[in-house]
This record gives structure tokens, sequence and C-alpha cells, in this order.
């Protein structure tokens, strides 16, 4: 694996784009302002930091937009479950504010679950969460939705119902009582539009589309919303590889250029990696690891959450951890594969 | 850390015979219960036989003996007996109807009745008794099996292909169906006698020779049904998964459809349009043995005949002078039963 | 998402560096689908009032245009005026509300409960109306407005037992269709029993006001069923702007700020309340509800719930049935639920069919 020498284009805070030669500078494309954290993920073994313990140092007094976005949004012990089985117990998440976090972790490891409690889609059984400082349960619905946009897991599309239309709905916490919509909504529409690059579908029935177009209108939506925070469940399962990175790149520019808090979980624990500034690995109901991708991703997070033996070696295009996981088979060093 | 790739597997196998010995305890509970209930119709009644008499009275007939004057004997024989039958044969086909209704579909709530062929059957009945002056419940039971299969045939061709629509397409037939009824019921005092007590539902009556005639149809159709079973376990992980395990999806749709045809066209004809039994036992019998359509079958086959004869038992003992009938029973008992299964956890599990 | 510039600069900038363009085509889209809504509207209007109009003519004796139309204002003279003023002019506005009633009833329930089978007909609230009826009628002799208020009861009562026994731990669509399904069979064969137990005149007046009829709504009644419908859709209009998040599934309502809960509950009321009310006077007029939410959508073709076009739907759907009936089209003198089968079923049955097709090329 050879670093490629070529430099490639990273945006900064303000919006500006410069020329950093990576792998020679890593952290530049992650958290600005976090540079002295550890880069060479695969030396940084058994530094993990202590869980649930709220943000971690490095993240909270990152400068840049972080100051200026708006409220955070943090889980206090909170308590999740379904018809009686609980599956988390009491987790403490806070979700830094102006930057991305990813939450990582096996199946059914309960990081949707968590996710969805945190935008009050699911009740809690305990604990609570906190917009700011006001308990998110003491806000009447429509008030969360102007704070905290959600788009969930498989979304499905009413029959016949068009990009504009599909869009327009994410309106609707902003909407009077009888849902007229004004100049404004449309301005924002079609921003919407705009940023997540569905402009020219926008007379086209959803159910036309193909999955990443979908996916891209649906993050129209919640964009239309207007919210500080977004969360996201699992917004590139279903699209190719190509497709989750211009999603990623898409959240990446709204959090840079907006100062959007961005929350998602993600399967791709490379992506992840990559582009979160804040990093959570969950396991069984509970956090294992979180903060700087760069110092939790390491192969004994990676072991203990997924059960599974890795590497993590520096990605050779942002210098971010990369695991690089190992199987039953094809696991020779290549110092001995033949050749 | 390399986890044997047997370990999770072999779990697997370990928790089967449980699961395997559940069912099969079920269907033998089921069919000790059909036993049971067929004893019962046999034996209760405004005249109520010990089961002694009812056994001799079987035996004899079995034997081909001349029937003796006794008076029980001759009840058994020639009223519940026919009756027993009819019941069981309905019953069974009418559930077996519903299941595959509701496998074809993959619609919770589709049956017969949605899918417009108790309104054909009934619209046929209505008219032979207007137009060709048909009166005796004998006479229509041709017309209303014809007006089934013609208002099945109109829903396959226009709904075929889209599940969800098929129920869309048998409910807007209904409608049409249900005013050209109206209409000549309101014409007709005749017919409109004749239908409201077809309408009912009922296993009184003697139907047995009608059962004599159709019997050939419900041995087809559950065959059929039967042979239907393990595609529609592909089917219902979706059209294009089935096709990708190898299934004709169409040719799967249209044998069901005939089957769906010969089945509840046949129990229509033969008990008129009992609701419930249809949509209620495949929903009882997935809870009973999960979702393997093939366990859902055998446990449809035996549960409808049970809820109908007991359906029927009942409405035989339950008012001191008159009988209830068995449609207004099975509609009592199967819509809590409904109810049950739509409060239930995996409701959605279809 | 590329980084060129041209993508990045709506995000930096807010709205006001949207190339001017799409801001405008995104009103423009938003237009275009109101003014076909107005399109759709309008026609159903002009259709209404042609064939009001053409209600007010026909019958025993036939009216002039003008003349009826004078005298539906209270002008004209003696015959023709009564004729009228007591006779057809309500029976036309009885047609044009029950219908428009049932239509936004259906629109309502189909569009809550995600689900186009979703109709008072399929979910035994029209069956508990006419239970309600028949066993006032049948079984106890009730006559005049007590046969109404035990019908409205009815509709309510089955209402209410499908809720308590369809909630657990909120409202699920599914489960509230097929508990209603299973009413809708139990009411039914309950019915059935009944008539089948009646004495044979009984049976067959019964059986005529399981049909629905707009005949006999006038005066007094008609007051009541106008108020009552306008007190209901005060309601809706309140509720009306839920339904397009809620088409999107539960959570993304939840996430849009929608109370899914109440709004579904308030719906489902709302919906129950016209349907009670509308069958109380009319009986159930079959599958208005089921069909106008169809064709509406079906012609808007913009994946809302279309709550407006439903009900113009509704009542063009109830007064032409209801025209057709009363003028022996089909050789009889058919109340008008009859007929709402016959025409509404086949276009629907046609759409269904087209639409099919148009997927599959």
């Amino acid at each position: 694996m050879t670093p490629r020498p070529e430099p490639a284009e990273v945006r900064t805070d303000h919006g500006t784009t410069s020329a950093a030669p990576v792998g020679t500078t890593p952290g530049t494309a992650s958290a600005p302002g976090t540079g002295s954290a550890p880069t060479d993920a695969a030396s940084a073994t058994g530094t993990t930091p202590p869980p649930a313990t709220g943000p971690a140092a490095g993240t909270a007094s990152a400068p840049g937009t972080a100051d200026a976005a708006g409220p955070t949004l943090r889980a206090e012990s909170v308590v999740l479950g379904y018809d009686g089985r609980t599956v988390i117990d009491g987790l403490d998440l806070h979700l830094p504010a102006g930057r991305i976090t990813a939450i990582v972790g096996p199946n059914a490891c309960g990081k949707s679950t968590l996710l969805r409690g945190m935008a009050r889609l699911h009740p809690l059984s305990g604990g609570s969460v906190l917009l700011g400082d006001r308990d998110v349960s003491t806000m009447s619905r429509r008030e969360l939705a102007r704070a905290v946009g959600m788009l969930p897991q498989s979304s499905i599309a009413p029959d016949g119902v068009r990009v504009a239309e599909l869009v327009a709905r994410g309106r609707y916490p902003h909407q009077g009582w009888f849902g007229r919509h004004s100049s404004d909504d449309d301005a924002v529409v079609a921003s919407a539009l705009a940023a997540t690059g569905v402009a020219d579908l926008a007379d086209r029935p959803v159910q036309d589309l193909s999955g990443g177009q979908r996916q891209r209108v649906w993050i129209a939506m919640v964009l239309a919303q207007q919210t500080d925070i977004v969360l996201l469940d699992e917004p590139t399962t279903f699209l190719d590889v190509r497709h989750q990175l211009d999603l990623l790149d898409l959240l990446t520019s709204l959090n840079r250029e907006r100062g959007t808090t961005v929350a998602m979980v993600l399967h791709e624990l490379n992506l992840a990696a990559r582009y979160a500034d804040h990093l959570v690995v969950m396991s069984a109901g509970r956090i294992v690891a979180e903060g700087d991708p760069g110092e939790v991703l390491t192969s004994d997070v990676v072991r203990g959450a997924f059960d599974l033996e890795s590497d993590v070696v520096p990605d050779p295009v942002s210098g971010t951890p990369m695991v690089v996981p190992r199987g039953r088979f094809h696991t020779a060093d290549r110092a001995t594969r033949p050749a | 850390m390399l986890t044997s790739p047997t370990a999770a597997p072999a779990g697997e196998v370990t928790r089967t015979p449980d699961r395997a010995r559940r069912r099969t305890l079920v269907l033998l509970g089921l069919v000790a219960a059909l036993g049971a209930t067929a004893l019962a119709s046999l034996a209760l009644g405004v005249r109520d036989i010990h089961p002694a008499v009812v056994w001799d009275a079987l035996t004899g007939w079995a034997a081909g003996a001349p029937l003796p004057g006794d008076q029980d004997h001759r009840v058994v024989v020639e009223q519940r007996l026919p009756r027993t039958a009819v019941g069981i044969a309905a019953g069974a086909a009418l559930a077996l109807a519903g299941t595959l209704v509701q496998g074809v579909t993959r619609n919770p709530i589709a049956d017969p009745g949605l899918l417009g062929l108790n309104a054909g059957a009934s619209l046929a009945i209505v008219l032979s008794s207007v137009v060709f002056g048909v009166a005796s419940p004998l006479g229509f039971i041709w017309f209303a099996f014809a007006g089934a299969a013609a208002a099945a045939l109109l829903v396959f061709s226009i709904g075929a292909g889209r599940p969800v629509r098929l129920a869309l397409v048998g409910a807007t037939v209904t409608a049409l169906l249900t005013p050209l009824i109206t209409i000549t019921l309101i014409q007709s005092s005749t017919a409109f006698n004749l239908y409201r007590f077809w309408a009912v539902g009922s296993l009184a009556g003697v139907r047995s020779a009608a059962l004599a005639d159709l019997w050939p149809f419900i041995i087809l159709g559950a065959v059929l049904a039967a042979a239907m079973a393990h595609r529609m376990n592909m089917l219902a992980l979706g059209d294009d998964v089935a096709t990708a395990l190898g299934q004709r999806v169409g040719t799967t749709r249209v044998l069901s459809g005939v089957a769906i045809v010969m089945l509840s066209g046949t129990a229509t004809a033969l008990v008129g349009p009992i609701a419930l039994i249809g949509l209620a036992v495949p929903h009882a019998a997935r809870r009973l043995v999960g979702t393997d359509y093939r366990w859902i079958t055998a446990v449809a086959v035996v549960l409808g005949p049970v809820v109908l004869l007991v359906a029927d038992v009942i409405g035989r003992v339950a008012l001191p002078h008159s009988e209830l009938e068995a449609g207004v029973v099975a509609a009592a008992i199967g819509a809590p039963v409904l109810i049950a299964v739509a409060r239930g956890r995996s409701v959605a599990g279809v | 998402m590329t980084n060129s510039p041209a993508n990045a600069s709506p995000l930096t900038a807010g709205h006001d560096a949207i190339p001017g363009d799409l801001h405008l085509a995104v009103a423009h889209l938003r237009t275009t689908r109101r003014r076909r809504l107005g399109l759709v509207l309008g026609g159903c209007g002009a259709a209404l009032a042609a064939l009001g109009t053409l209600g007010l003519m026909l019958g025993d004796s036939t009216i002039a245009p003008g003349t009826a139309l004078l005298a539906a204002f209270g002008a004209g003279d003696g015959g023709d005026l009564f004729v009228v003023q007591q006779l057809r002019l309500p029976r036309v506005l009885a047609a044009i509300l029950v219908g428009a009633m049932f239509g936004l009833a259906g629109a309502l329930f189909q569009s809550t409960l995600r689900n186009p089978l979703a109709s008072p007909d399929i979910l035994g609230i029209a069956a508990g109306a006419s239970l309600g009826a028949v066993s006032g009628l049948l079984a106890f002799g009730l006559a005049g407005i007590a046969v109404a208020v035990s019908a409205f009861g009815g509709g309510l009562a089955v209402a209410l037992a499908i809720w308590f026994l369809a909630w657990r731990r909120g409202l699920h669509s599914i489960r509230f269709v097929l508990v209603g399904v299973g009413f809708a069979y139990l009411c039914q064969a309950f019915m059935t029993w009944l008539l089948a137990r009646a004495d044979e005149r009984e049976a067959a007046s019964a059986l005529l006001w399981t049909v629905g009829s707009v005949a006999d709504i006038r005066g007094e009644d008609l007051g009541i069923l106008a108020a009552g419908a306008a007190v209901l859709v005060l309601g809706v209009m309140a509720v009306a702007r839920t339904q397009g998040p809620l088409a999107l599934g539960d959570d993304n309502a939840r996430a849009l700020g929608v109370r899914v809960d109440a709004a579904r509950v308030t719906t489902l009321l709302l919906a129950v309340g016209l349907v009670a009310l509308a069958t109380s006077f009319a009986g159930p007029v079959a599958f208005v509800a089921l069909v106008a939410p169809a064709i509406a959508r079906r012609v808007l073709s913009d994946g809302g719930p279309a709550l407006l076009a439903s009900t113009a739907v509704g009542a063009l759907l109830t007064l032409t049935a209801d025209l057709i009936g009363n003028h022996h089209v089909f050789g009889v003198t058919a109340p008008v639920g009859i007929v709402t089968g016959l025409v509404g079923a086949p276009y629907l049955l046609w759409l269904l069919a087209t639409n099919e097709r148009k997927e599959r090329r």
C-alpha cells in the first residue's frame, strides 16, 4: 500500500479550498484544531478513552464552527428497550456541536435505538435527552423538529409523490395551522434540492428514482427542515461506494458550511473514521470507545466491539485509521504469501 | 479468535426438533379435536344422542346394514352424518382458500370474500332465481359455483401481478356486484326470501346430495393447495426472490387462483357465504405453527372444519327451540380470533 | 456530491444564492400542482352545478332550467316553487352533502391509515351503523329519527370498539384495519341473520335502509346534517396538514414534529363522526368513501392525501348516482346507494386496469 503522493482538495471551516498533500499532514481532513491527536492510528494501541464520560476533551474545545453552532444534543443515562427487553441501560452520549459524529457497532448493539431515542422516536424508559439545557421531553414535537432533524432507516415514499413535493413536506414544522406554503418555503426547498444535487429531478415521481437519488431526496427533505442538528440512521445503506462517498461529502459540506451538527449510524468503519470528527463505538448497548477516530479506532477496540481480528493502518487518502479485517482465510503475511 | 464455522448452525440444529415436535403436537391435537367435534356434531342437537348409540349407528351404516326403526339411528345417519360431512368439507375448503388468498396477495386482510367471490356467487344465485326460477338450494349450487368463478376470473385478470392491487380490485368488484344483487332483491320478493336464508350461511338442510356432486372439486383444490404451499413460502419473500429461487411466479398465481375458485366456490355453494373462517383460520394457524406455509396449510385444513363444526354445534344447542345458523356463530367465533391475532406482536408477518 | 463550487455555493450562502430559476421552478411546480387541484375542483363544481340543475328540472313534471333555478332561490309561483323548494332542492343538496361527507371521510381514513382499502365500508363502521339501524327497525320496532340515532350509535360503537381493541401502545394502521375487517364481517353476519329471522315485509324495508338513500332528507334533517358536517369539517381543517407527513411513515412524521398518535386519533374521530352522521340520515351509501378518494388520488397523482378533491368527487359521484337512480335509468327507481357502486366501481376498475398497463410498459 503506497500512499498516493498527489494532493487532494481539502475544505476548511471557512469554505475556502486549499491544497494539502494528504498523508503527510494527516488530521487536516478530520477535526481541524485537534492536530495534536496521534495520527498514526496503528501505533496508538490501548488508548481507549474511558467510556460514557461525556465529550472527549479534544473535540469539545474544538475551535471554528463548533463555537458558533447551536445547542448540543446529549443523552444522559438513557434506558431504551423493546417490550420489556432492555437494549440500552444507562448510557451517556454527547453529540459535539458543529461536528460530525459517527456511531458504529455490530448489528443489534443498540446504535439505531440510541439515535431514535435521541430524536424522541423511541420512548425512553429512563434517563433524559437534553437539547442545550432543556429536556426534550418537555418540548413540543414541532419545537424539537425545528431543532433536530432525523432521517429514519428505510423510508417509503407514498405512491406518486414527486421530488419537490416530498422535500416540501420537510417544511411541516415551520408552517402554520393550515400548512400553506410560502415563497420562503419554496426558497428553502430549492436550496435543499440544489444542495443535494437533485434539482433537475424536482418534478419526477420519487418511486422512479434510483436508490442513490432517492436517498438524496430524503436527505433534502431533512435539510428543508432547517435544523441545527441532523441525525441519520444508516444513510448509506443500499448505496454503492461512489454514492456513499457523495453522500458523506454532502453531509461534510453541510457541516462545514452551515455548522450543522451531524450524527449518523454507519456500518462502514473506514468511511466512519474518515468522515467523523467524533467516533462512537458501541457494543451490546454500551459505548466501548469514543473520541477522535485516530485515537478510538484501534484493533483492540475493533476486537472488543466486533469480535474481529484486524490490522489498523493509516488510510492512504485521509490519514485516518483504516481497519483491515482478518477473516479465516487469506490471512498470510505479505512477506510469506506465495507470489 | 477463529470461531468454529459449525458452532452457530449446530445451535440452530438443536433447536429445530423442539419446533418440529411442537408443530406435530399441535397438528395431532387438532386432529383429535376434529374427531371430538365430529362426534359432538353427530351426538348433539335438538335430540341428544348417546355416543354409544352414535357409534352403533355409524358402524351399522358402514357395514351396509339396513336402517333399523330406531329414531336415533335415523337421525344420526340421515341428518347429522351428511351435515357433519358437509361441515368438514366446507370448513376445510374455506380455510384452505383463505390461506391461499393471503399467500398470493401477501395481504393479511385478504379472504375469498374480499376478492369478490362471495359477491359473484350471491349475484349468480339471485339471478338464477329471478331469471330461471330456480328455487331449491340444490338447483343453484352450480350457479353459485359459476358466479364465484366468473368474479374470480374478472378480479385476477385485472389485478394479477400486483398483489396489493388484487385486493383493491376484489373490493371494487364487490362494490360493483353488491348493488346488482340488491337491485334484484328489491324487485323480487321470491329471490329475497331465497337469498336471505342462503346468505346467513348454514349447514342445515340436506346438502349431502350437493356434496356428492361437488367433492371432486374440493379434493382437487386441496391437492393443488398442498402443492402450492411450498411455493407460497418463497412467494412470501417477494416476487423477485421467488423468481430468483427458480419459481415461475405467474404459474403459481394462476394455479393458486384455480385452487381458490374451486375451494371457495364449492364451499360457498354448499353452505353459503360464511365469512371469517377463510380470514381467521390462516391467521390462527400462523400463530400456532409459524410462517411455514406447508405447516399453515396442514393446520388450516384441520382447524377450518373444527371451527365450522363447533359453530354449527353451538348454533344447534344455543337456543332452546330453534337453531342459530352456523354462519352467525362462525362470525362470532372468528371475529375475536382475528382481533386477538391482530393484537399480537408480529401481525405484519404475512 | 462533487466538490464543484456550483454545487457547494447554495449551502454557503443560504437561499439568497440559489439560482433564481430554481426557486422559480420550485414555485412553478407548486403552482402547477395547485392549478391542477383547482382544475379538478372547478370541474367537479361545474359538473355539480349542471347536474344539480338537472336534478331540479327532472321529475314527474319537467321544469325549464331558468324557472327551476329561480325557484331554487325562492322566486316563481305556486306549483313549481313547491316542487323545487320542498322536493327536489333538498334531495340535490342532501346528495351533495352526504357524498362530500363520505368522500372526505374515506380520504381521511385512507391517508391516516396508509391503506387504500381502509374505508368505512371495509372497516365495519358502515356495517355497524347498518346493524344499529336494522336491529332498531327489526328487533326494537323503532321508526323515524330513532333509527338514525340507533344507526349513529351502532357506527360509533363499532368504531370505538375497533379503537380500543386495536390500540396497543399507539394506533398501528394494520391492526386497526384487521380489527375493523373482523367487525365488518361480524356485523354483516348478524345483520343477515336478523334479516333472515324477520317477517318478510319488515325485512324488505330494513334491506332498503341498508342500501342508503337521500330521498327523504329535507327540512330540519338537512339542517342538522349540514350543521354537523360544518363542525366536523372545521376540525378536519385543523388536522389536514398532518396528513402529508403522516404518509411518510410514523418515524418520519414524528421526526417532522407530528404528534402521530394524537393526529391519527383526531383524524379518525373526525372521519368516524362524518361517516356516522351521514349514515344515520342516509344509510350506508355504498362505496363512495372507498371509491371517491381512489379516483381523486389518481386524477391528482401528486402523492398527497387529496382531501379536497375526494370531497368534490364524492359529492359528484353521489349526485350523479342519485339522478340515475331516481330517473329509471336501470328501469327501476333505485336508491342512491345502489347506483353509487355501479357508477364508481367500473371507473375505478378502469383506472386500475389502465394504470396497470402503464406500469408494465
